[in-house]
């Protein structure tokens, strides 16, 4: 197993957690731990529940069963506005009758900062995001990758233990987004704040994550660093699901001295390193064997 | 388009413009007799004047009158805004049981006789002992305005994007100091507009009025009393014409800030 993440203490902890709304079960029991400081990303198609789990890390929902325990707190019956979580929304949620320092400005009411104080953070934080000077302008007059970085720094602001992105490139275009995946990395790198990504795109969360739960139907089907699930996906489906990939149909010869000698339809003979091989690995099985970078030896 | 079918889009424009003319004719008059020069209401017309406004000025009990509509059109437009804001905000956010019959409650008056309401009022209100006042007035106003309110701020209140309101709430602001900061400040422009709406109802409302009414008349139930005064006719006039004045700058002023309110929040459609 690779997903160990010793070194880092958890932040955020998964227990079992089971949400389902009317007939539809949202999440089927996920668990998970997000390391201090890591960028964890939720990583699955359309539908599969990632939505739901950052909003019951959020507050605005709350599990039907098992606990989120965010910095050793437990959170059940913890409201949103008392969670040292902060989100940016996928629509950004800018207020629209505020201009960008007010909005920046928005969550630091409550601190009661004083004005010069509350003005020195807005302004540091929209420097951040390369939006000084920006302060004065109205929210509708702003670009879509304007309003994304008025968001980061609505949130980061308030210097939360978690920040929670719900797929906040998705609506940029080609370009924009992949300048913005690696400004975000970097971002994230500089305040040292854990990000928790929601994305559909594999590329993207290859990209810029630590780690990467990949979910499926409610379930986390895998949860591991950007290399070992691009070169040991757990399953087929994990497979194709990060990326451009071949399969082989192999039945296993042998196993012998920490190597899997396997017979590949087509190919021969081959051998590889056991620890390369889908668990269980035994003489007579047949499988399939996925692989982005197959040598033959 | 067949010739058939142009000949039937002719009388439909023919019907559509006897329909208006009709319609609007009367009022149309209300200008004409209010600055002609006669104590008759009748043609032909005899000349221009202004003394019927001024003998409205003249008029101590018009002015009680108008005190009167107005206390009781402010009234009922605070009155029956706040409750569209709570019955609004209610059925925009939440799903409870029976809402859909006590929404249906709220908009009943809409379509109930408002001679109906006004004599099932009176009813309750003297077996509950309840002298008659400008407050039993308000009372039925609001019972009849209250729909429209509802309307107004509902669309606002649905059209109201969610995630603002979670926005705040995630940014540490509790749910009270949200709705004031956030929910609000983007429904205002429907909170005036229902205002202003409910105001205008209440302005010209004659049958609620006139059998809620104690010893203090509104406008439209003086109005109605000096009817029976042919020599009055002509300043009744004048008077219908301020009023038409008045109620058609509000009702724009009403339909500006809604549309305002579709704007900021994003939705679409239209009202009046
Ligand atoms: N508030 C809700 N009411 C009903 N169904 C919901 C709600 N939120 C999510 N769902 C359902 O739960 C499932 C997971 O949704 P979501 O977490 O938004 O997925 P994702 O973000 O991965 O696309 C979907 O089938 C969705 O239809
Ligand atoms: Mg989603």
């Amino acid at each position: 197993m690779n997903t160990a993440n010793g070194e880092r203490r958890a932040i955020v902890d998964i227990d079992r957690v089971a949400k389902s709304f009317g007939d539809v079960q949202a999440l089927r029991g996920v668990s998970a731990q997000i390391g201090e400081g890591e960028f964890f990303s939720l990583l699955g198609p359309s539908g599969c529940g990632k939505t739901t789990l950052l909003r019951l890390i959020a507050g605005f929902d709350e599990p039907d069963s098992g606990q989120i325990r965010i910095d050793g707190q437990p959170t059940a019956g913890v409201p949103a506005n008392l969670r040292p979580t902060n989100m940016v929304f996928q629509s950004y949620a800018i207020f629209p009758h505020l201009n960008v320092a007010q909005n920046v400005a928005y969550g630091l009411r409550r601190l009661k900062l004083g004005r010069e104080e509350t003005r020195r953070r807005v302004d540091e934080a929209l420097a951040m995001v390369d939006l000084a000077g920006y302060g004065e302008r109205g929210s509708s007059a702003l670009s879509g990758g304007q309003r994304q970085r008025v968001a980061l720094a609505r949130a980061l602001v308030l210097r939360p233990k978690v920040l929670l992105l719900d797929e906040p490139l998705s609506a940029l275009d080609k370009k924009l987004r992949e300048q913005m995946q690696v400004e975000l990395r970097r971002l994230q790198r500089a305040v040292g704040i854990t990000f928790v990504l929601v994305t559909h795109d594999q590329d993207e969360a290859l990209i810029m994550s630590d780690r990467i739960a990949v979910m499926f139907d409610g379930e986390i089907a895998q949860l591991a660093s950007p290399e070992t699930l691009y070169r040991r996906p757990v399953s087929r489906r994990v497979a194709s699901f990060i990326g451009v990939m071949n399969f082989f149909d192999a039945t296993v010869k042998g196993v012998s001295g920490g190597k899997v000698e396997i017979d590949i339809a087509g190919l021969g003979q081959v051998e590889i390193p056991q620890a390369q091989a889908p668990g269980g690995a035994a003489a007579g099985r047949r499988g399939r064997l996925a692989s982005a970078s197959a040598r033959k030896c | 388009m067949s010739a058939g079918a142009r000949a039937k889009g002719r009388w439909l424009r023919a019907y559509a413009v006897t329909y208006l003319i009709f319609l609007y004719a009367p009022v149309l008059l209300l200008p004409l007799f209010a600055f002609n020069n006669s104590a008759v209401v009748a043609f032909p017309l005899k000349g221009f004047t202004t003394r019927h406004f001024s003998v409205l000025w003249n008029t101590p009990v018009l002015h009680e009158a108008v005190f009167n509509s107005l206390y009781v059109g402010l009234s009922t437009a605070m009155l029956s805004t706040i409750l569209g804001i709570c019955a609004a905000r209610a059925s925009a956010r939440f799903d409870f049981p029976g809402k859909k019959p006590i929404i249906g409650f709220i908009m009943l008056p809409l379509v109930l006789p408002e001679i109906i309401v006004a004599v099932a009022l009176l009813v309750v209100l003297v077996q509950l002992g309840l002298k008659l006042s400008l407050w039993t007035v308000v009372l039925g106003h609001v019972l009849v305005c209250t729909p429209f309110s509802y309307a107004i701020l509902n669309s606002a209140f649905l059209n109201l994007d969610r995630s603002l309101e979670e926005a705040s709430l995630d940014l540490g602001e509790t749910r009270l100091g949200t709705f004031f900061r956030v929910t609000l400040p983007l429904v205002a422009p429907g909170v005036i507009a229902s205002l202003l709406i409910a105001f205008t109802i209440s302005l010209d409302e004659f049958i609620i009025a006139f059998f809620l009414t104690g010893t203090e008349p509104t406008l439209p139930v003086y109005i109605w009393g000096q009817l029976r005064f042919v020599a009055k006719l002509p300043s009744v006039m004048a008077l219908g014409f301020i009023l038409l004045i008045l109620s058609l700058a509000l009702l724009f002023a009403a339909e500006f800030f809604r549309r305002r309110s579709e704007r900021q929040t994003g939705g679409q459609g239209g009202f009046l």
